[in-house]
């Protein structure tokens, strides 16, 4: 997920909040900072007495409300063995508390014309409602009652262990591109969780068992590892008065600390050959990449959208318009906690070699690093940028979730409105410096995968030794 | 997010475009029709130039000629190639794509407000001066025969298009609308020359904008750019009913080393102007259109078959497909598609119950807000409806239309339809693991398999 360009400037406040003052004087709610997202747009954060963070964005622009509920937990808190655990767990959400019969929290969502999903990742696992204004309400209650009250039982998690299973077959057993990005994580990384998939291997999503899940949720799931976010039509003091009932008497647990780990240096390229059922040839490439939030990010996400960045990027010109080599091109780095890496895909044309496509990406990346960039491509890029995050920002939706990855990823969500400004400081000298410094040949991983032919030696073994860390 | 979604979107839901309340009719200006959707909210104006001609008025023979006309025009004028188009459209803070149905061939455009008047000034140029050069056309052949094997790589692609082309047989919406490698070698550049001189008419434009720009603005653009026009002839293809299947086909399509199998089930749907379609989208709904209707229910909760199962009703101004979606293990396909055509069959003879159909109108009426809170959406929705041919009630209306329907003409709609002895099954996978077990499923009428890499 790269986040990318913003329209506003944040501006902190230090003082209270005038809505909240009931619930200060409580001191069930304490209010933390406020800013700005967008030129009419103001974003407040508070946190409750057990430690759970609420975003509150009024906008009153459409009559409906965009509820998330971010954790801090992904697959990077999992163990060999147990991979994919957060993943099930998500889905295990959807499913019977202690006030809520098997179904009826989907029901009561659909009934009043809402929807509801949930994604996880390396870092964390996100839920969502999108439901008419007037329901807010409801929702606060439905999220409040899962986040405390879940009943996990035997028969439903055989169940959602099945559909997981399929789930894996269709975004990666099934699927060429799925199954090499997966393996590029197993390559690329030797003791970091990022190594293996969020969606987990499947020999371990068949073996959990229920006190798994149960020792996941008692772990995990609480206030103060979570984050509450919304965006839209809502009277900020109910919505507060709301949370502040429904959350309010949930109790705080000991969160595991974020462990840290050393991946080992990598000092050399390395490489797999896949042979797959396949049209055409394909190459992945990863390189090594800072941590989202990171001053090296901004210049990085420049200069992916000069290679990579639609029609007139680089390397979609070249390889794609040019060339003929490929027929799609496309890359992106990963917006982890923890240094992640900077993607870059290459699906060949069929009868193409993708050696051949390298040899070319090669040159395109030799050329950022001894050649400096002009500033109209540089505007180019950014005014690409730009209109990417006023994409985002045209939903209750879309803003809601840019906020609640901000705040979880880096603690901030008021970061969310600012990187269009940290585009806008990238300057040539500075997209030559990142791509000199991460652009090595030695700090990359690279994937070939190539159509199987009767008479060709089968290169893979029989599980991938790498895998994509993600689903 | 490029994160796991733990279940699908519920895009595979056909829904009609609908507003809440009167819109205005479409407007004219110098003779071109025109819809307007204001917003301010963001500095962001959308933009698409319509064009009421596509897929189906392809020649005979000549299948991938519309798409082609359209994608050439991206490429240029006499005096600016393609890499300077692209330039110049990323440059802007531009995004812009070409997209062709049955009926129609669209530019759409979306981009940063301070560069709107630069930005409509080369869509018009690309419009109005296309160099349609040899060479281009050719880049263009190239480039589709490649995404054409390319795109054997996607299952779920593959079967939809098996699907489509085995249910409309020789009808035009069971064309690949970027034709074939014969038709494609057929198509010259001087065909792509006719067919623009004959389509790019007044009576066929429709321009559409919405977000940051006034209705005056959009005037002056009409007025600036398409105001010299020829009005042309608004007449595009007749296009029959087609014909739906009757008996129970079977089509596997082979794939080596598949783990799980694509699976489509499902017949002829609706027609746009349908006085029926409401009831027909709530039952639809019903049946197998969220998350806790019947199909989704039994296929997923209750027996974790397919991690997505959904019922999707398409419509077009003739009768567009109904189906089923699944993607079950290869080991538990032939139980699943079972169970599915057991439930069609059970729907259509006991009916949908009214709490079932209450529950669906509801969550339909309720959710409405949700196709209609961006400017961008309320647009696409009006659109639709103008090139559907529908009145502007069919927009404004659509809470009350769908709020009146019965569990009586919901059921009525859907047994006027769809008979489950009549259902055609495309199976992708791999015929060694599945066909024996799929050739089980009871009565059959007809049943093949074909590689999937032959046409």
């Amino acid at each position: 997920m790269a986040r990318h360009s913003n329209a506003g400037r944040a501006s902190r406040s230090s003082s209270s909040s005038r809505l909240a003052a009931p619930f200060l004087k409580s001191q069930s709610l304490r209010f933390d900072a406020e800013f700005s997202l967008g030129a009419r747009l103001r974003c407040r954060r508070y946190r409750l007495r057990n430690g759970l963070t609420l975003l509150t964005l009024p906008d009153a622009s459409a009559p409906v409300v965009s509820y998330h509920t971010w954790f801090r937990v992904g697959s990077r808190h999992e163990t060999p063995g147990k991979t994919g655990l957060a993943h099930l767990f998500e889905h295990l959400m959807f499913n019977e508390t202690s006030n809520l019969r098997a179904g009826e929290f989907d029901r009561l969502i659909e009934g009043v014309g809402g929807e509801s999903n949930a994604a996880t990742w390396t870092d964390w696992t996100q839920y969502y409602e999108n439901v008419p204004a007037s329901e807010l309400d409801l929702i606060i209650r439905l999220e409040a009652e899962r986040m405390a009250n879940l009943v996990l039982r035997k028969e439903p998690l055989e169940s959602e262990k099945e559909v997981v299973a399929n789930e894996r077959r269709y975004r990666v057993e099934d699927d060429v591109e799925g199954e090499a990005a997966e393996a590029l994580y197993a390559l690329a990384f030797r003791k970091h969780p990022y190594r293996w998939p969020t969606i987990g291997w499947m020999r371990d999503i068949r073996s959990f068992t229920l006190e798994d899940c149960r020792r996941f949720y008692r772990t995990y799931y609480a206030p103060n590892n979570a984050i509450v976010v919304l965006a839209g039509d809502f009277d900020e003091a109910q919505a507060l008065e709301a949370i502040v009932a429904a959350y309010g008497k949930l109790k705080a647990r000991a969160i595991p600390e974020l462990a840290t780990y050393h991946e080992p240096q990598q000092r050399r390229e390395r490489y797999l050959e896949m042979r797959r059922e396949t049209q055409s040839e394909k190459l992945l490439l990863g390189y090594r990449a800072p941590s989202f939030g990171s001053e090296d990010w901004a210049p990085l996400v420049v200069l992916n959208e000069i290679l990579c960045g639609g029609r007139s990027a680089r390397l979609n010109q070249l390889l794609v318009h040019e060339l003929e080599l490929a027929s799609e091109v496309d890359g992106s780095i990963a917006p982890f906690h923890d240094p992640g890496l900077f993607e870059l895909w290459v699906a060949t044309r069929p009868g193409k070699r993708a050696r051949e496509a390298l040899r070319y990406v090669d040159r395109e990346l030799r050329r950022v690093q001894t050649q400096k960039v002009s500033s109209a491509e540089i505007d180019k890029a950014v005014n690409r940028l730009e209109l990417g995050f006023l994409q985002d920002m045209e939903t209750a939706a879309g803003k809601a979730e840019q906020l609640g990855f901000y705040e979880t990823v880096l603690g901030d969500a008021a970061r969310a409105a600012e990187p269009l400004d940290d585009y806008r400081k990238v300057d040539a000298d500075t997209l030559r410096d990142v791509a000199r410094r991460y652009f090595q040949r030695d700090q990359r991983s690279r994937i070939d995968v190539l159509p199987k032919a009767p008479s060709a030696r089968r290169a893979t073994p029989k599980r991938p030794r790498g895998e994509k860390a993600r689903s | 997010m490029n994160a796991a979604l733990a279940r699908p979107e519920q895009g595979s839901m056909a829904r009609m475009p609908g507003g809440k309340g009167p819109i205005p009719e479409p407007g004219r200006s110098r003779g071109v029709v025109f819809l307007h959707e204001p917003s301010h909210a963001l500095p962001l104006v959308d933009l698409q130039i319509t064009l009421r001609v596509g897929a189906c008025d392809d020649p005979l023979g000549q299948e991938g000629l519309m798409r082609l006309m359209g994608r050439c025009i991206r490429l240029g004028t006499a005096g600016m190639r393609a890499k300077q188009v692209e330039e110049t459209i990323a440059g802007l803070g531009a995004r812009l794509s070409f997209e062709i149905g049955a009926h129609f061939l669209r530019f759409h455009g979306t981009v940063i407000r301070r560069n709107f008047e630069r930005f409509v000034a080369l869509l018009a140029q690309l419009l109005r001066e296309p160099a349609f050069r040899s060479a281009d056309l050719a880049l263009l052949k190239r480039e589709t025969l490649a995404d054409l094997q390319s795109s054997l790589d996607h299952d779920q692609a593959l079967a939809s298009y098996h699907f489509r082309r085995t249910l409309f047989q020789d009808h035009p919406y069971g064309r690949a609308v970027e034709g074939n490698a014969r038709s494609l070698k057929r198509i010259q550049p001087k065909d792509l020359r006719e067919a623009y001189e004959r389509h790019l008419c007044k009576r066929k434009l429709l321009v559409a904008a919405a977000g940051a720009i006034d209705e005056d603005e959009l005037l002056q653009v009409i007025e600036r750019h398409f105001g010299d026009l020829p009005l042309g002839q608004a007449a595009s293809a007749k296009v029959l009913a087609p014909k739906a299947p009757r008996g129970r086909h079977l089509l596997i399509v082979d794939k080596p080393k598949r783990s799980q199998c694509q699976l489509y089930i499902g017949s002829l749907g609706a027609k746009a102007d349908d006085p029926d379609l409401f009831p027909f989208l709530v039952a639809n709904t019903a049946f197998g259109g969220t998350f806790t209707s019947r199909l989704m229910q039994e296929v997923r909760v209750k027996r974790g078959w397919s991690y997505g199962a959904y019922s999707r009703l398409a419509y077009d101004r003739q009768r567009d497909a109904w189906s089923m979606w699944t993607f079950p293990a290869a080991k538990d396909v032939a139980a699943c598609a079972a169970l599915q055509l057991d439930l069609l069959e059970a729907t259509l003879d006991k009916g949908l119950k009214r709490d079932e159909v209450l529950f669906a109108r509801q969550f339909l009426v309720k959710s409405h807000c949700f196709d209609i809170d961006t400017a961008a959406k309320r647009l696409e929705g009006r659109v639709d409806v103008e090139l559907l041919g529908l009145s502007a009630e069919h927009y404004s209306d659509y809470e009350a239309k769908i709020g009146s329907v019965s569990a009586a003409k919901a059921n009525e709609a859907f047994r006027k339809r769809l008979r489950a002895d009549d259902m055609l099954i495309v199976a992708v996978g791999t015929a060694k693991e599945i066909g024996k077990a799929m050739a089980d499923l009871p009565g059959l009428t007809s049943q093949r398999v074909v590689a999937y890499d032959r046409e």
